[in-house]
């Protein structure tokens, strides 16, 4: 009993959990390893070969990287892909807070039933999704003909759908409960005290959001972040269905060059360099993180 | 589906044709012989020469490989399927490169026994090795096919040396689709260009097929078409797609866009929309083909190399071929039979799609093309082409 | 008892975004009961027609029951498997957790595609037969990054205290872990699991490469994509969402009998908000 009492009034940096093993976490590794690791090795391997038809052979060349560079139309992809991928992430973040602090402060009796719901929307399939966004957004849709019988449009609004607009709004309906759950995952266990003492203190809400909120959740919201910018860049589908010119990713890149024209070498060179790219926002999100020092706060109670 | 004769019979056309006349429908295997005389293509040399072409008795799992639909779930096959224990096993493809793809990386592991392939891919899967033989012994029921299926110039779906790599049963091709209460029938693949029309109609992220249709219309053989001409076909395909409201996922796609009104024509539709879009509620939809033609499709059953059921692969293949479940299939499909005997058996909305009482005629206007090679000095190659598609889809250029 | 905080601005927020969610959501079920065959109003009226077309297609019913037990296997696996993980990165100051995590989450970086042809080519070359296995295990690297991220935001924010003070009071890790620590995140492992789930449920484009010859239900809608769309796909995505409805009231309702009888004195629904909110079971220490 006495050491808890000591243990509690060190500072929080020295209550750090770190006596646990790392041990459970290596069956799942080893995994990684075997069924990810090593096909992603052979392919890096094939990314430097030649490439045949739909296989590949020596010698050793730069030249897939130096095509899937060059390409003129992977650097517009590219940077559509960034735009949506932006897009997306920035409003499913900016929305799942509030939800969140709601959820956690607010919700009382309505929390389980409001999650529930969330969660269950996670669960209609991908493409049925695609098509009720159709449905939802198109020329006779529910939105344009619902304006159009309030009287406020004649004309149907042209950039609901088959725009990048269509796309980001897709996208963020798929990602917005996961990134609720990661974020209120991180929200539940502080401990109500937090809140009120803040606010006992005469906090206003903005102080309360911007000085503990914030900084608290900065490490997992920047991982949601992270974690929806990279996958609404790299899909590549849902801009099939809704998106217009503008809408193309540089996922198709990959699919193309592997299915259609059995070029190995550029299809793993372009997922390689896709790849670095994300790496490189991993990276910089980490040392944003831990210049502000938001990278690691715990929470004691 | 309607269609005007650009040109008039060729001497050679009505001479085949007259010879024609001579053989019934429903010929014994024994005419066979004198059948494949008739034509360029040699004789098929696999099996015994002189033998009475058998069926070989089917069994075991016959594990299938390609678009759902094309494994013929109708009444008719899954009685012979009952009849015969033959289990059937299905992998759905949803692109046609997943064959290649999957094939070549897999080296049929899988032990597929059959699959299909466009005719246009024929060059690239025999350079590809992925085409087994067929034994035209043991599919008695090719003697049935429409004389037109004996001959092929392109090798594709018998070889030069007279291998045959596939069974022709089903075809069907491109036209203009459109909604007949909002628009009239086009004459011309031009007159989608009307600014009437802008924003109103739709074309299928289908590379192949649009390079094909495209450079058809420009009077190009998209299998041998020279570099040279490569601006001219993305030119004008880039018309296309700035003149539509956007691009389609696929046929269906383009058909939903169609009954909620979203589009109202099609740069490379299909007849079969007809009906896919009566199921869903419009019973407005046509297709026509304009005078400058189109081109057709012809979805090849072939066995690949690795496959280990290869007698039962015949006998599904020869019972494809059956003048009653080659009417079936077609209607399920809505596409087009091989079968001679099999056109009087389709009920009337099948019927009148296409024009059997001159198909040869009729494949003129809309031939058969190959893709464009994977590798070539001289013609355009399915990556140039693929590149080009990106850039336009992407506003690259425009 | 903690306040309760009034907040019009999020309480509006989580209403719109419910509205948000739901919307597609609603017209994806009404359309499942659409007469014709058609996705988009007007709305022609109510028929069982794709529900039927759907229980009795055998092709179906055979794709159907592929997806279902390599979703549940992926589910299962992923939660144990997952949960150690990220047990074991959020309890640990190992060196190794930096290039651990580096490694859960590196699938995501690359597309489904590269993963499936790559474990293709991995697969054949070391002569390992494609199956509904092969699928699972390809599916597996597929989620666990999903999971991970939602697991370890939970664990992470774990009260380092109430942990310790069970290991002074003499438990092992193994009784902290099942007492302390798993009663305060097993809700967030459960939706997080149930994700793995829909995800593994919806996947094709890295299914298709390792899949032998079967087909699960996304790379038969897919297929028949190329020719017709029509409200079958609405039909199978309501059931699902039904069938988890089912799931979800069945556990809860499960959890509430649990704490009732556990606890007597505290409602079950209490139990459960304190669980939520991150409180073990039983009140404070």
């Amino acid at each position: 009993m006495a050491s808890v009492a000591e243990e509690s009034q060190r500072p929080p940096a020295a209550r750090r959990r770190g006596g646990g093993s790392i041990i459970p976490a290596l069956p799942a590794a080893a995994g990684l390893v075997a069924f990810f690791l090593v096909p992603l090795l052979v392919f890096a391997v094939y990314s430097f070969l030649t490439a045949g038809l739909y296989s590949v052979s020596g010698p050793l060349t730069l030249d897939a990287y130096g095509e899937a560079v060059a390409s003129r139309v992977n650097r517009t992809l590219a940077a559509n892909s960034a735009v949506i991928g932006l897009a997306t992430a920035v409003v499913t973040v900016a929305v799942a807070l509030p939800i969140a602090y709601w959820l956690r402060r607010s919700a009382r009796r309505l929390r389980i039933p409001v999650l529930f719901l969330i969660i269950a929307s996670m669960f209609a399939s991908y493409l049925v999704r695609i098509y009720a966004w159709r449905t939802v957004l198109g020329s006779n849709g529910l939105i344009n003909d619902g304006l159009r019988r309030l009287g406020l449009i004649d004309e149907p609004l042209e950039f609901l759908i088959y725009s990048r607009f269509a796309v980001t709004v897709a996208l963020v309906h798929i990602f917005l409960p996961y990134v609720v759950l990661v974020i209120y995952a991180a929200m539940a266990p502080l401990g109500a005290g937090l809140f009120e003492a803040a606010q006992d203190l005469g906090a206003s809400s903005r102080t309360l959001w911007r000085r503990v909120i914030l900084p608290l959740m900065a490490a997992p919201a920047a991982s949601a972040f992270l974690f929806v910018f990279i996958l609404s860049a790299s899909d590549y589908v849902t801009p099939q269905f809704l998106g217009g010119a503008s809408g193309v990713t540089l996922g198709v890149q990959v699919q193309v060059n592997f299915r259609t024209l059995g070029n190995y070498p550029v299809a793993a060179a372009t997922s390689f360099l896709m790849m670095a790219a994300f790496l490189a926002c991993y990276l910089l999100s980490a040392l944003v993180l831990r210049a502000l020092r938001l990278h690691d706060i715990r929470f004691v109670n | 589906m309607r269609y005007r004769r650009g040109r008039e019979l060729s001497r050679r056309e009505f001479l085949r044709r007259a010879g024609l006349t001579t053989f019934t429908i429903g010929a014994t295997p024994a005419i066979l012989a004198a059948c494949g005389g008739d034509s360029p293509t040699p004789p098929p040399t696999t099996g015994s020469a002189g033998a009475e072409p058998s069926v070989p008795p089917a069994s075991g799992t016959l594990d299938y490989f390609s678009w759902e639909g094309y494994d013929a779930p109708i009444d008719e096959m899954k009685t012979w399927l009952k009849d015969n224990s033959v289990k059937l096993n299905s992998a759905y493809i949803g692109n046609h490169d997943d064959i290649q793809a999957k094939l070549k990386a897999s080296n049929n592991a899988e032990g597929f026994d059959l699959i299909t392939y466009y005719q246009g891919y024929k060059p690239l899967y025999s350079e590809l090795g992925i085409l087994g033989p067929i034994d035209d012994n043991k599919i008695p029921n090719l003697a049935g096919l429409n004389e037109f299926w004996n001959d092929d110039p392109k090798h594709q779906w018998i070889d030069a040396d007279g291998t045959r790599t596939g069974v022709p049963w089903t075809f069907g091709s491109i036209g203009i689709t459109y909604d007949s209460a909002k628009v009239d029938e086009m004459d011309s693949w031009y007159d989608l260009l009307d600014p009437s029309l802008k924003g109103k109609i739709s074309l299928p992220d289908d590379p192949v097929g649009q390079f094909t249709l495209t450079a058809h219309i420009l009077s190009l053989d998209p299998g041998a078409c020279p570099k040279a001409s490569l601006p001219e076909v993305v030119d004008l395909n880039r018309q296309f797609v700035v003149q539509s409201e956007s691009i389609s996922a696929s046929f269906g796609d383009m058909t939903t866009k169609l009954v909620a009104g979203d589009i109202v024509a099609c740069y490379q539709g299909w007849a079969a929309m007809n009906s896919f879009a009566a199921a869903e509620g419009s019973t407005t939809v046509k297709t026509n083909l304009p005078t400058e033609g189109s081109f057709t499709f012809a979805d090849m059953y072939a066995i690949p190399t690795g496959a280990d059921n290869v007698d039962t692969a015949h006998a599904f293949m020869n019972q494809l071929l059956d003048p009653e479940v080659n009417a079936r299939i077609a209607e399920y499909l809505v596409g087009a039979v091989t079968v001679d005997a099999a056109v009087d058996l389709l009920n009337e909305e099948t019927r009148t799609l296409y024009p059997y009482e001159d198909i040869a005629g009729y494949l003129e206007l809309a031939p058969l093309y190959n893709n464009p090679p994977l590798e070539s000095d001289e013609f355009v190659t399915q990556k140039e082409w693929t590149d080009s598609w990106q850039e336009i889809k992407a506003g690259v250029g425009a | 008892m903690e306040r309760t905080q009034r907040s019009p601005f999020t309480a509006t927020v989580t209403a719109l975004s419910l509205l948000f969610l739901f919307v597609p959501i609603a017209v994806v079920v009404l359309f499942s009961f659409h007469s014709t065959g058609g996705l988009s109003f007007p709305f022609r009226g109510f028929s069982l027609r794709w529900y039927e077309e759907v229980f009795s297609s055998p092709e179906f019913r055979e794709a159907s029951v592929n997806s279902l037990v390599v979703a549940t296997a992926t589910a299962v696996v992923t939660l144990l498997l997952g949960t150690l993980a990220a047990y074991g990165l959020s309890h640990s100051r190992s060196r190794l957790r930096g290039p651990l995590a580096l490694l859960f989450f590196l699938p995501l970086t690359l597309p489904g595609l590269f993963i499936g042809l790559s474990l293709l080519v991995l697969f054949t070359e070391v002569q390992i037969d494609a199956s509904l296995a092969t699928v699972t295990v390809a599916h597996l690297v597929y989620v666990f990054p999903y999971f991970l991220l939602v697991s370890l935001a939970a664990l992470n924010r774990l009260d380092v205290a109430l942990e310790e003070a069970g290991a002074d009071l003499g438990a092992n890790s193994w009784l902290v872990f099942r007492k302390v620590t798993l009663p305060q995140v097993w809700p967030v492992l459960v939706g997080a699991a149930s994700l793995a789930f829909a995800l593994s449920f919806d996947e094709f484009i890295i299914t298709f490469f390792v899949i032998g010859a079967d087909s699960t239900l996304p790379m038969f809608i897919w297929s028949t994509l190329r020719r017709t769309v029509n409200p079958s796909i609405n039909a199978i995505s309501s059931l699902l969402l039904l069938v988890t409805l089912l799931l979800f009231v069945i556990s809860f309702v499960l959890t509430f009998r649990r704490g009732r009888k556990r606890r007597g004195v505290i409602g079950g629904e209490e139990l459960m908000e304190q669980a939520l909110a991150g409180d073990p079971i039983g009140g404070r220490t």
